[in-house]
């Protein structure tokens, strides 16, 4: 709700474009302070609301030049909270505003020599923010589906945390998400060009190294062991899959781990004509995350191919009928890291 | 060649008895299948058939056709309607124009109503006889994001009229580019279009500049193609958004040219895919319409 509040805002104030960019800095200074000091990223960004990236530019610089650390944070989070507002509406628009956050966020650690300064404990802290700041940032892109942007802050969020399981996963993701992309689809001659089909069995093998590299890393880090299974799924490996996906389940603790557990299940069940197991996965899939739209046609799907016509019907006609004020696309895939933003959000109260 | 493909609604006389928690069962003895069908002589429509001129198989078993009707009965239009980013500017003004042009040729007894879809599915509008909100759903539409076709076609295909047997449930989606955000693929969609009684017609907007600036090479999409195969209706190719409004107003053009069969099946097994050949006796024309039903 109070995204999609600043998208709305960000759509209707009347604009500020003719201020000078004194009053631009001033205006997004007192912006970062109301967000550090309330929180709400959609108040706090209303005076933002008719600049874009560019114009904002003199401001970002300004912060960057004072170098307060709570400043830097404070402003990296909300433009990091702006750049997922807008996902949905404007790709080049969050791909500008998280520039500008990962500048930000990567200057809060200050040069070597200051840094030398700092304890180990506020270094290690220092590394945690800047990682979960970019990989937030990528879940962003994963979940719609731009690649490019994720990949590009993935490997930013892996230079402060190369070893990092969260890292290793969002790679896998990304990789997973590039063989769908790539999957023959064979109704359409113009999607089967040649290679493609290597090009996507390349693309899942890598998506299964990524996720046992982040195994490795972290022997119980869930959604890795959730996305691993739903590899060997789309790799036709069905038990290996079952195994990783139960497991899974068990281990899952956030709802969008369930979730993601509960839908790469149905797709497994459903290869294996398993259409009552199917319906139930996606079922538990769409009681945790009600807005997601994957879920909704995968559902529908699986109780049509049931006989279940009017069942389809009706699910159909409750998503797309619904009136929703969130950020939809947060809740499409599952590949939105709301856990990271939560604690971006904690780190700042603190 | 002539291409003979069988549009067909197979309405239950006395109703699929479905609650939400229950299996199916079908209580129908008498099942009403209807054939939706184009007969064109070229780039004009075969007028005055009767249903003496229609050869009708049913898994390869002549069947005696109960009625054949043109043009009376109301059409119920649901119209899905690709918004995404590739559509900003003059190409949305031009689609919204085109199909602004087709709802003013709607007859009053004909119904409409409205999806949209980008990344995101919505039903804009309901079904409805009413213009008024029609246009002004059209007016709002905004272009962004990525394109969910396949989930979007599926979900309106769900969506059937529940007065089916007192109108002619079409879907007519228009579409400018490929799936880049769908769980479902084309397949599935597919499978979906053959269970379903819907008619389908494609408008594709092909060979647009904005194709051309981003390096992707324009050309129709299979997968549309297809679709319009499966549902028993025909694709319609705009090289330039200008041409929209034309477009659309062909495809009702033919859409109240098409003949409606009807008959109820007999000496073919009641369950599963039914294969349907229609040809012409006295009379010469290229049929379009859907290659079969599917009966549960």
């Amino acid at each position: 709700m109070r995204m999609r509040t600043v998208a709305i805002v960000l759509a209707s104030v009347p604009t500020l474009l003719a201020q000078p960019d004194r009053s631009v800095v001033e205006i997004y200074r007192q912006a970062v302070a109301a967000y550090l000091e309330s929180g709400d990223a959609a108040t706090s960004a209303r005076p933002l609301a008719s600049l874009r990236p560019d114009q904002l530019e003199p401001a970002v610089k300004a912060v960057l030049t004072r170098a307060d650390p709570r400043e830097l944070e404070s402003a990296a989070d909300l433009q990091l909270e702006i750049g997922i507002t807008v996902a949905g509406l404007s790709v080049s628009g969050t791909g500008a505003y998280f520039d500008q956050g990962s500048r930000l966020v990567t200057a809060i650690l200050p040069p070597p020599a200051i840094s030398k300064g700092l304890s180990a404990v506020r270094m290690e802290e220092i590394a945690l923010i800047s990682s979960i700041w970019h990989r937030v940032a990528a879940s962003t892109f994963l979940s719609i589906n731009d690649l490019t942007g994720a990949r590009r802050l993935i490997q930013r969020a892996g230079r402060v945390a190369s070893e990092s399981a969260a890292v290793f996963t969002l790679v896998g993701t990304a990789h997973e998400i590039d063989a769908g992309l790539n999957d023959l689809d064979h109704w359409d001659p113009a999607s089967a060009k040649p290679g493609r089909t290597m090009m996507r069995a390349s693309l899942l093998l890598r998506a299964e190294e990524a996720y046992r590299s982040a195994l490795e890393s972290d022997p119980g880090y869930v959604l890795a062991v959730i996305r691993l299974g739903r590899v060997q799924s789309l790799q036709k490996n069905a038990k290996a899959a079952r195994e990783s996906l139960e497991r899974g389940a068990t281990l899952a603790r956030e709802p969008r781990h369930l979730f993601l557990a509960a839908m790469f299940m149905g797709a497994l069940q459903e290869s294996l004509n398993d259409l009552t197991g199917a319906r139930q996965s996606y079922e538990r899939a769409l009681s945790i995350v009600p807005q997601s739209q994957d879920a909704v046609a995968a559902l529908a799907f699986a109780e049509l191919m049931s006989g279940r016509i009017n069942r389809a019907e009706k699910v159909a006609r409750d998503y797309t009928s619904a009136r929703r004020d969130d950020a939809w696309w947060l809740h499409k895939t599952g590949a939105f890291d709301f856990e990271g933003l939560q604690w971006l959000r904690q780190h700042l109260r603190q | 060649m002539r291409r003979l493909q069988i549009a067909a609604v197979l309405i239950s006389a006395s109703a699929a008895m479905i609650s939400a928690d229950q299996q199916p069962v079908f209580r129908a003895s008498v099942d009403v299948v209807r054939i939706d069908v184009s007969v064109m002589n070229g780039l004009n429509p075969v007028a005055g058939l009767k249903a003496g001129d229609f050869v009708l198989t049913d898994n390869g078993v002549p069947q005696a056709l109960d009625s054949v009707s043109l043009d009376s009965v109301p059409l119920n239009l649901m119209l899905v309607l690709d918004t995404s980013g590739s559509l900003a500017g003059e190409r949305l003004t031009h689609l919204i124009d085109a199909v602004n042009g087709l709802v003013k040729s709607l007859r009053a007894e004909d119904s409409a109503s409205l999806m949209t879809f980008s990344e995101p599915i919505r039903l804009a509008l309901e079904t409805t006889r009413d213009r008024a909100p029609l246009v002004a759903a059209l007016t709002g539409l905004t272009a962004d994001g990525m394109t969910s076709v396949n989930d979007a076609i599926f979900l309106a295909l769900q969506l059937r009229p529940a007065d089916a047997g007192e109108s002619r449930p079409v879907l007519l989606l228009f579409s400018d580019g490929r799936d880049t955000s769908s769980w479902l693929r084309s397949d599935h969609v597919i499978e979906a279009t053959k269970r379903s009684g819907m008619l389908v017609h494609v408008v594709e907007l092909v060979a647009d500049e904005w194709m051309g600036a981003r390096g992707v090479e324009a050309r129709p999409s299979a997968f549309l193609g297809t679709l319009a195969d499966t549902g028993g209706g025909r694709r319609w190719f705009a090289k330039s958004s200008r041409d929209l409004r034309e477009l659309f107003g062909k495809a009702l053009n033919e859409l109240r040219a098409r003949y409606l069969l009807t008959y109820s099946p007999s000496g073919v097994s009641r369950e599963g895919w039914h294969d349907v050949k229609v040809t012409l006796k006295n009379a010469r024309g290229e049929i379009t319409a859907r290659p079969g039903y599917f009966a549960q």
